[in-house]
């Protein structure tokens, strides 16, 4: 897939929740502002024509303009409203705690952040708890490394969901060999899993190494890179390796290597590195705990059954 | 007026208003409860295949629910061998657990279908199992033949996460596993 599809992809998929957004926030404030009671909030004697209260009184009531009420209710996305303004809106509507919660969550994007944040670390862990099952039911019946962490990299992969890809580079009798899984797979060559062996070779067992690196362009041959590789143990990070390095080192074909962000576990019998296992994204990015402990449990595993 | 990037205006938000801080923490308890789902499931693996015996991987189930979900009463696992019913029980309320609770708990959720959690608030005050508010179970099964249950019991009603719920499904299907390999011994 070119750039400008994913980009496309990507923003048709927000599009999609945005208006989904929109839409519940609508529902939410409608059947709030039709349960109150008029008496109860205090509009005596007026004829009703509808149960509820009107856009109107609410707005009366929140102290904000009908205009603003109006465009609020609607859910115009292109309508920024400050915390304050949705604040009034809950006392207004008489909101309980979890319904003011809700309502923030539809409202606010600083509560969505934070609900996105919840749902990633949840999908995450769900994604690797659905995994380990069935990698260890198929780890625990072959007898090989190499069909071993080419199971884990396929539990990575279905764990994480890398947009590039997962790479597993196993080493037997000094012969790097490779596996990959993903979208991108076939910009994967030798080289790659080389550079990859090259750039993790000190990655302790149970560390995990980081490369959260500046967007580059799409496809990049025979460039030069700056790349920083930071060891993850636990909460302490340290660089494990700071380098300049061109494609051209390891391409003997045409390189179009081109992922952008990566993290990477070892596997190790004793002091020898055995394994290596890699998920790659094609953009920058920050790996949150659950990703980076995702990683350690897989690669744990692996160790536990070799 | 403060101008603040969005980073700032989240940290504000989380700081300074209850609803920021609720959501915060709905975040925060999603976050800790997959960690130590994460922490625990390589020791599980490891403590299992190299378990010498059914009872021990029982109870090494047992202790993994018991450490990732840390219920507040006690993490309950039975098992069926040779038409007898047995029993482990980690967690505070462990030693108060009897040969009478593992039979209550295997007749009570006897028929729990493969894959299925079984959540139970208990509105009486007086509680169920172990006088238990709220409880979370799930089945091992052979083909259709139940083989064990495992359930984690808090003194308190509460919601499980889809994270608790799915790590009980976990500890199943590796029970499942770890059965089928002692069978084949």
């Amino acid at each position: 897939m070119v750039k400008s599809e994913r980009c496309r992809l990507v923003n048709q998929q927000s599009e999609a929740s945005v208006e989904q957004r929109r839409k519940d926030l609508k529902a939410f404030l409608v059947v709030r502002r039709r349960r109150l009671e008029a008496e109860v909030v205090g509009y005596r004697g007026r004829p009703r024509v509808r149960e509820g209260l009107s856009q109107g009184e609410i707005a009366e009531l929140a102290g904000v303009s009908l205009n603003w009420y109006e465009l609020f209710e609607s859910g115009r996305g292109d309508r920024r409203v400050s915390v304050d303004f949705v604040q009034r809106i809950a006392i207004a509507l008489r909101l309980d705690f979890d319904e003011r919660l809700e309502l923030f969550r539809l409202a606010l994007p600083e509560a969505q952040a934070l609900d996105e944040m919840r749902e990633r670390t949840e999908k995450t862990a769900l994604s690797v708890l659905r995994a380990i099952p069935g990698m260890l039911r198929r780890v625990i019946v072959v007898s090989s490394l190499d069909d071993m962490v080419t199971i884990a990299a396929d539990s990575m992969h279905a764990a994480l969901k890398p947009d590039y890809a997962t790479i597993a580079t196993i080493q037997t009798d000094g012969t790097l060999m490779g596996f990959a899984i993903g979208p991108r797979v076939q910009t994967i060559c030798n080289s790659v899993h080389r550079m990859f062996w090259d750039l993790h070779a000190d990655l302790a067992d149970g560390d995990v190494g980081i490369v959260e690196s500046e967007p580059r362009p799409e496809v990049l041959p025979r460039s030069e890179h700056n790349v920083q590789i930071v060891a993850v143990a636990d909460e302490h990070r340290s660089v494990l390796k700071s380098l300049k390095w061109t494609t051209d080192q390891y391409s003997e074909e045409e390189n179009e290597w081109a992922a952008c962000s990566s993290l990477a576990v070892a596997i190790r019998e004793g002091d020898a590195l055995r394994a290596l296992l890699g998920g790659f994204w094609s953009t920058p990015r920050k790996f949150s705990r659950i990703e980076l402990e995702t990683a350690r449990a897989i690669a744990a595993i692996v160790r536990v059954v070799l | 007026m403060l101008h603040l990037d969005f980073n700032d205006r989240l940290e504000l938000f989380r700081l300074a208003l209850p609803e920021g801080r609720a959501l915060d923490q709905i975040r925060e308890r999603a976050e800790t409860v997959a960690l130590a789902v994460l922490h625990a499931v390589p020791v599980l693996v490891r403590n299992v295949l190299s378990s010498a015996d059914l009872e021990e991987t029982v109870r090494y189930s047992a202790d993994a629910m018991q450490t990732a979900l840390g219920p507040d009463l006690a993490t309950v696992a039975t098992v069926a061998q040779n038409d007898t019913i047995r029993g482990v029980a980690v967690g505070p309320r462990a030693p108060f657990v009897s040969e009478a609770v593992y039979r209550a708990f295997w007749d009570a959720y006897f028929d729990l279908p493969r894959g299925h959690v079984a959540i139970e608030e208990i509105a009486d005050e007086n509680g169920g199992i172990l006088g238990a508010r709220s409880s979370m179970t799930v089945a091992v099964r052979r083909g259709d033949v139940l083989s064990g249950l495992l359930g984690v019991f808090w003194t308190t009603p509460r919601t499980f996460s889809r994270v608790e719920q799915e790590m009980s499904l976990a500890v199943a299907a590796l029970g499942e596993i770890i059965f089928s390999k002692f069978e084949a011994t």
